[in-house]
């Protein structure tokens, strides 16, 4: 079988996620989400443990400053990452035809 | 939604991960039967913009000081089948959880199972049973079903951990996941409608 024809809309696709991130990122809001707020209410927050501690860039902050350019750069590496890692499972998955 | 380690018991994290397990191996096996040369690149590339758009958060209207994000597990379901969506999400939440510390390790397959598996198979099936109020409805609902569904198996392990009463958790869970479903819901229809418009081949694909 022949490779399928290259799709310009994978670009296209992927082009307008990293756009998004871009231009959201600064807005997005920084309060506790749905689980997090809950355990504050509830009071089991303090159950947490950190039980891995050698992630490189906890909290999406790859120059631990917590500002744009650095959470930017975290996630467009971690979009990297992903992508790749998903690019080969799916090589790995996917039938012969 | 991300469950830190120390929020559920071991032998909860355990017993998720087995059954997550079981749904990976029927995962795989599905995907090796179907999934084929253009499935591949839409996998790497909707894998990416899930991960992007988890990071972004949303302030929730009506409740203050809390934010959702999107799971994105239904999306997945809808363009490309559950199983795509159990193998999207796993891969997702694996890169979140080893390399930013986002979403617990012992708990990973807890984190799989809510996102992953609950979100992925109930989106689908809502997506699927209402599919005749049209795209946009059925794509809707799916996002929100799918939130809110985890949300409740989120609260089940909390109270079978001994973390917190289940009811109380299911008291405090469901609502907030009901308004973060809300935007799931959007979210889910708008690219759903986006890829419906410029690529409607994509959706007619055979589902993983």
């Amino acid at each position: 079988m022949k490779m399928a024809k290259r799709d310009k809309f994978i670009y296209i696709f992927l082009a307008l996620s990293i756009l998004i991130v871009v231009i959201l990122l600064p807005v997005a809001s920084e309060h506790p989400d749905g689980l997090e707020k809950v355990a504050g209410m509830l009071g089991f927050e303090d159950s947490a443990q950190e039980i891995y501690s050698s992630a490189p860039m906890p909290d999406y902050d790859i120059l631990e400053q917590g500002s744009y350019t650095s959470v930017l750069t975290a996630g467009l590496i971690g979009i990297a990452i992903t992508m790749t890692a998903a690019l080969i499972v799916g090589r790995l998955l996917k039938n012969a035809s | 939604m991300h469950i830190p380690d120390g929020f559920l018991s071991l032998p909860v994290s355990i017993a998720c991960l087995v059954i997550v397990i079981l749904f990976w191996i029927i995962a795989f096996s599905r995907a090796k039967k179907v999934m084929g040369e253009k499935h591949v690149p839409l996998l790497a590339v909707i894998a990416a913009a899930i991960f992007g758009g988890q990071m972004l958060n949303f302030t929730l209207i009506g409740i203050g000081g809390t934010s959702g994000h999107l799971i994105g597990a239904a999306l997945v379901a809808i363009l490309l089948g559950p199983y795509a969506a159990i193998i999207v999400l796993t891969l997702v939440l694996l890169v979140q959880a080893l390399v930013f510390a986002d979403g617990g390790v012992v708990v990973f397959g807890a984190n799989v199972l809510l996102m992953g598996v609950v979100g992925g198979l109930f989106g689908y099936m809502i997506y699927f049973l209402t599919r005749k109020t049209g795209i946009a409805i059925s794509s809707f609902l799916a996002g929100f079903t799918s939130v809110v569904a985890a949300s409740i198996v989120c609260s089940v392990l909390l109270g079978l951990s001994g973390t917190i009463e289940m009811s109380r958790a299911l008291i405090a869970m469901v609502p907030i996941h009901m308004i973060i479903g809300i935007g799931e819901g959007f979210i889910t229809m708008g690219i759903v409608l986006y890829f419906q418009k410029t690529r409607p081949d994509i959706l007619k694909l055979k589902k993983v």
